[in-house]
């Protein structure tokens, strides 16, 4: 392990251990729903309708979902290069994440539409489509990964996955704009948009989701750390207790 | 509240729980494991 990578692990070791991101996920998590209910506005697109509240944790999810997938990315990229285990670790904690925070989008996102587009789902609205794909590709990536059971082939494998696969995020976000959308509108950057969500409201979801994923990362990524941990001693215990006898 | 609201709010915290329970839970296992460990490594230390 260089001194560059070394440096690297620790210091998102310090950030992942820090109790920090727990009391600031409560924190902006309490503010969030406080700001969604008592002063959120729920008229969008036209609709003055209860159901537009749930733009506000809608939209933090699918962009701190979009974040998690990057993150397995670039673990899968440093686990290929270096071989460490952490990288490995730090990606498969995150993909779970993602893979939680894309399905959560998707729920959403179809009561959502229920209402604004009167349908829970339509096959030909391009980011929809496309985000069920990555959603597809994280499962896959997810049970790949739990068949090896830690053996370091089958991590080398869902790694090179995670690599391939995450092609299917960016494409998935910029779906709106390199394809014509039946149903989303490409928002950011657009001045024809006419969502009005309250932006200072939204922030404040997406800090606290952003912090929700930092604490739920932190503690998978020390789950994962204390099973190798264990099975490190399991194998050293199992060594020392059978030793071959000596020969006389 | 519109029940559609509260449907999808209530998804969203019901994951949130559901994964915390998923992590407790492997956080039980290991605890079992390093027990069986450690039980291992004690019975070996008395033959």
């Amino acid at each position: 392990m260089g001194s560059y990578e070394k440096r690297t692990i620790g210091l998102l070791r310090r950030i992942l251990r820090s109790s920090v991101h727990g009391y600031l996920t409560l924190l902006f998590g309490l503010a969030s729903l406080g700001l969604v209910f008592g002063y959120a506005s729920d008229s969008m697109y036209g609709v003055s309708h209860g159901v537009n509240l749930i733009a506000y944790w809608h939209v933090p999810l699918a962009l701190v979902g979009g974040l998690a997938l990057t993150v397995t990315f670039l673990g899968c990229v440093c686990y290929l290069v270096t071989g460490t285990r952490f990288w490995e670790q730090l990606a498969h904690g995150s993909a779970e994440l993602g893979f939680v925070f894309a399905t959560l989008t998707l729920v959403t996102g179809s009561a959502w539409g229920r209402v604004i587009w009167n349908t829970w789902w339509n096959w030909s609205d391009i980011r929809l489509v496309t985000f069920l794909f990555v959603w597809f590709i994280y499962a896959g990536y997810l049970i790949i990964y739990s068949s090896g059971g830690g053996a370091g082939r089958v991590s080398r494998l869902a790694s090179v996955y995670g690599v391939i696969g995450f092609i299917t995020v960016p494409i998935s976000y910029a779906s709106t704009r390199l394809w014509t959308a039946r149903l989303h509108a490409p928002s950011v950057g657009n001045p024809d948009a006419e969502a009005a969500i309250t932006a200072s409201v939204l922030f404040v979801s997406l800090v606290a989701v952003l912090f929700l994923y930092l604490s739920l990362l932190a503690a998978r990524v020390r789950l994962h750390e204390l099973t190798t941990r264990v099975d490190s001693l399991k194998k050293r215990s199992r060594t020392e207790t059978y030793k071959p006898t000596e020969e006389y | 509240m519109d029940y559609l609201l509260l449907f999808a709010y209530g998804a969203v915290f019901g994951a949130l729980v559901v994964y915390v329970f998923y992590l407790r839970n492997r956080l039980s296992e290991l605890e079992q494991r390093l027990e069986d460990v450690t039980a291992e490594r004690e019975s070996s230390g008395q033959d």
